[in-house]
């Protein structure tokens, strides 16, 4: 254990050392080593033998340490929050206030070693300054500067962090500043943490898991927190090593291919083989024939229909940041579409490709229109049975889909989840009626009411449909539904319902976990998530005959499909995801 | 074919491997002709028409290119730049519609058509193949990948002001 705890701190000197000239370079750097030689001393503390050398050193009594160490956090935090500034900032608001936020931090470094000094000298070797002393005045004080301090840097972290991510496409410079956000939320549930066990302990409480595990919890929370700021602020010098930038143009190029694989079969025949090596290389080849292709599809993109593009993609709340890229790829696809079946092209004057400067740039636009393609490819659906004189054959598309609108309705997650939660507690009591009514307490928490919020949201304007067929718009609507089956699971837990539902919920709240974790990436299919769970339950509650019900997954599989809400992938997907969590979390708990 | 494009790009300076700037290329170019390079940003849709063209007049080496992403226009350009540092013949080809619309004010378009161009529409034939390799061999390492104009002759900037203005468009 202390042989692992050395690592942290010999990679962050060693940072420290081979970066240390770079302070005069700019104040991303000075912040950065800043950051990284502060967290380098804490961790450095964090090894038990340095910490009780220095405490010996000092002569000044036991828990010498722990101050150096929460100044060192505090530097920390004021190093990451200048960083998080020079990131989402322009670079004279980044630099506003600097002295002003340098000279608080001083302040605050003083006024604890001021305190820590006041403090009764406990010669005996305490194990944390937290467990023994919490309840002296001095120390209280101690705490609450420290935390105020550090609580406030952190808040202004992520309030930054949240706006940027807001305003800013995709980017390594995001990608960094989300796991710098994410280190300092894991930061301010440290500093809760620490204010939740200080009140207990002033109020009297010696017992209870929020006490007993303070240490255990703290460190940990500040040990994950470190490792995401510190990660966070390297990323963006990390992704311009060649490796990593090997990594990216592989994934970029990956999700350009169906784009470019359909456009370039519209337009002109393939170029001469590609002979060129490497990713980067290929990568670029796939840019240039993407945008041939576009080139070649605009005199079936008239000015009226990027218009409706754009009101569409505003209609179905698409956010904002997206909603040219959604356009753009419904334009696209519409296009193709209308050249496909030999419509006549309309040519119009150019129009400027706006925001694109360089090949960064354009990698990114790209595939931004890739992923929108991908998770909103109904706009170009509905653009394309709109009446607008370019498209002929609306009726046979609607009655083409008229079947799978049907099994996407009645095999709707909704349904399944009331149902099978009825059926499962019907099935688990020896009165059945008893049992349902447990199922019905369940689902109406886990299921109903967060499903009277969505149907509210949609009135408002929120979402965009009930299936919220707009990858953006799931988080919330997941997140309401989690919170949902978290109180179906303590109501039906303390009031003691059977087992085998609990393990139900259970397996619903880890189902919309994971969910709610791809869905922040990737647009995962529900449908079919719920179709095999409750497969998977039919089946390990009322044997092999019931395993028949694939054949409707595979039925609520293709219709997703065919309604063109996902793609293959996405279905298979979520089945081996809803499946999964059935056949590990219900199976092993029931 | 690549050990060709990287001794071409060494005649020129231009160490191969190397980033450069997309001007600095066409520059070495134009001192190797003796005659400027202009390029001309066209805002057209026409899918008939190319996405790029070099159009050697009488003085000056035009390359007129779609308007589009600006990577994309630097890919064309050096498409073009391709046609020119492997001396490739230019071909009387079929281009009337093209210059119908392009050519300067007060030139017979029939003349210009004699005049002859290079047009990056198609691969189809061994030269366009090897100029859209060399575009894509050296693309990947121009550092600005914006193409800008640069100085030319004000005859050369005249004329071409006059028909970007016909058209309505600007300069690329």
């Amino acid at each position: 254990m202390n042989g692992l705890r050395l690592v942290p701190p010999v990679l962050l000197w060693i940072y420290v050392l081979v970066r240390r000239k770079a302070v005069r370079e700019s104040r991303t750097e000075r912040a950065l080593l800043l950051t990284f030689g502060a967290a380098a001393v804490g961790a450095t503390l964090e090894v038990s033998m340095v910490a009780a050398w220095l405490d010996r050193l000092t002569g000044a009594g036991a828990n010498v340490a722990q101050v150096v160490k929460h100044i060192a956090v505090l530097g920390a935090a004021a190093g990451a929050h200048e960083i998080v500034r020079s990131f989402a900032l322009p670079p004279d608001r980044a630099a506003a206030g600097a002295k002003r936020r340098l000279a608080v931090f001083a302040v605050g470094a003083v006024v604890l070693v001021t305190l820590f000094a006041l403090a009764p000298v406990h010669d005996a070797e305490a194990p944390e300054l937290t467990v023994r002393y919490a309840t002296e005045p001095v120390m209280l004080v101690y705490w609450a500067v420290f935390l105020t301090f550090l609580s406030s840097a952190f808040l202004n972290m992520v309030r930054l962090t949240i706006w940027y991510l807001q305003h800013a496409k995709p980017s390594p410079l995001r990608t960094g500043l989300i796991a710098i956000g994410l280190g300092a939320a894991l930061g301010l549930a440290y500093a809760a943490h620490k204010v939740l066990y200080l009140a207990l302990r002033a109020a009297g409480v010696t017992t209870g898991p929020v006490v007993q595990s303070v240490q255990g919890v703290g460190s940990s929370l500040l040990a994950a927190g470190t490792v995401c700021l510190v990660a966070g602020c390297s990323w963006p010098a990390l992704a311009e090593q060649p490796l990593a930038r090997r990594v990216a143009a592989r994934r970029a190029y990956r999700t350009l291919t169906p784009l470019w694989r359909d456009l370039t079969a519209a337009a002109e025949p393939d170029p001469a083989d590609a002979e060129e090596e490497g990713v980067e290389a290929k990568l670029y080849g796939r840019v240039i024939e993407i945008r041939d292709a576009e080139l070649a599809l605009r005199p079936w993109v008239p000015r009226e229909l990027a218009e409706r593009a754009q009101a569409t993609a505003r209609e179905l709340r698409v956010p904002a940041r997206h909603q040219h890229a959604a356009a753009e790829a419904a334009c696209l696809e519409v296009a193709r579409r209308c050249k496909a079946r030999g419509a006549p092209a309309v040519c119009v004057p150019a129009t400027r490709v706006e925001g694109v400067a360089d090949f960064a740039d354009d990698v990114r636009a790209l595939v931004e229109v890739a992923r929108q393609r991908r998770d909103g490819g109904h706009i170009a659906d509905l653009l394309d049975l709109a009446p607008s004189g370019l498209s002929q054959r609306p009726t046979t598309a609607k009655r083409r889909h008229a079947g799978a609108r049907v099994v996407t309705e009645v095999f709707s997650p909704v349904y399944l989840a009331v149902g099978i939660l009825l059926v499962v507690g019907a099935v688990s009591t020896r009165n059945p009626v008893t049992g349902a009514g447990w199922g019905l307490l369940a689902a109406l928490f886990a299921v109903v009411v967060p499903y009277g919020f969505l149907l509210h949201g949609i009135r408002r304007g929120r979402y965009s449909d009930r299936h919220v067929r707009i990858r953006q718009q799931r988080t919330v609507p997941l997140l309401i539904a989690g919170c949902g089956v978290v109180t179906a699971l303590a109501l039906i837990t303390l009031l003691g319902a059977p087992r085998q539902l609990v393990a139900l919920v259970l397996a619903m709240l880890a189902g919309q976990f994971v969910t709610l974790t791809i869905t922040l990436a990737w647009k995962v299919s529900v449908h079919t998530g719920v179709a095999a769970g409750v497969a998977v339950v039919l089946t390990s509650v009322f044997g092999p005959s019931l395993s028949l019900f694939w054949l409707a997954v595979a039925l609520v599989a293709w219709a997703r499909v065919r309604m063109h809400d996902h793609t293959p992938a996405q279905v298979v997907a979520g089945a081996v995801m809803g499946g999964g969590i059935a056949a590990s979390v219900f199976s092993a708990l029931r | 074919m690549q050990e060709r494009f990287d001794a071409l790009l060494a005649e020129l300076g231009l160490p191969p491997r190397r980033t450069f700037a997309l001007r600095q290329l066409l520059d070495q170019i134009s001192l190797t002709r003796g005659r400027p390079i202009e390029l001309v940003a066209v805002p057209v849709n026409d899918p008939d028409y190319p996405s790029g063209a070099w159009v050697p007049y009488p003085n000056v080496d035009v390359i007129f290119h779609k308007a589009t992403t600006p990577p994309h226009s630097t890919h064309i350009v050096l498409h073009e730049a391709g046609h020119m540092l492997c001396r490739h013949v230019v071909q009387p080809h079929a281009l009337p519609r093209f210059l119908a619309q392009y050519s300067p004010v007060g030139h017979d378009p029939q003349r210009l058509v004699e005049a002859f161009g290079l047009l990056r529409c198609s691969w189809s034939t061994e030269e366009e193949r090897e100029a859209e390799a060399f575009a894509r061999h050296v693309g990947p390492w121009v550092r600005d990948r914006r193409p800008a104009s640069g100085k030319a002759d004000a005859g050369a900037i005249d004329a071409f002001t006059r028909i970007l203005d016909a058209l309505g468009g600007t300069h690329g």
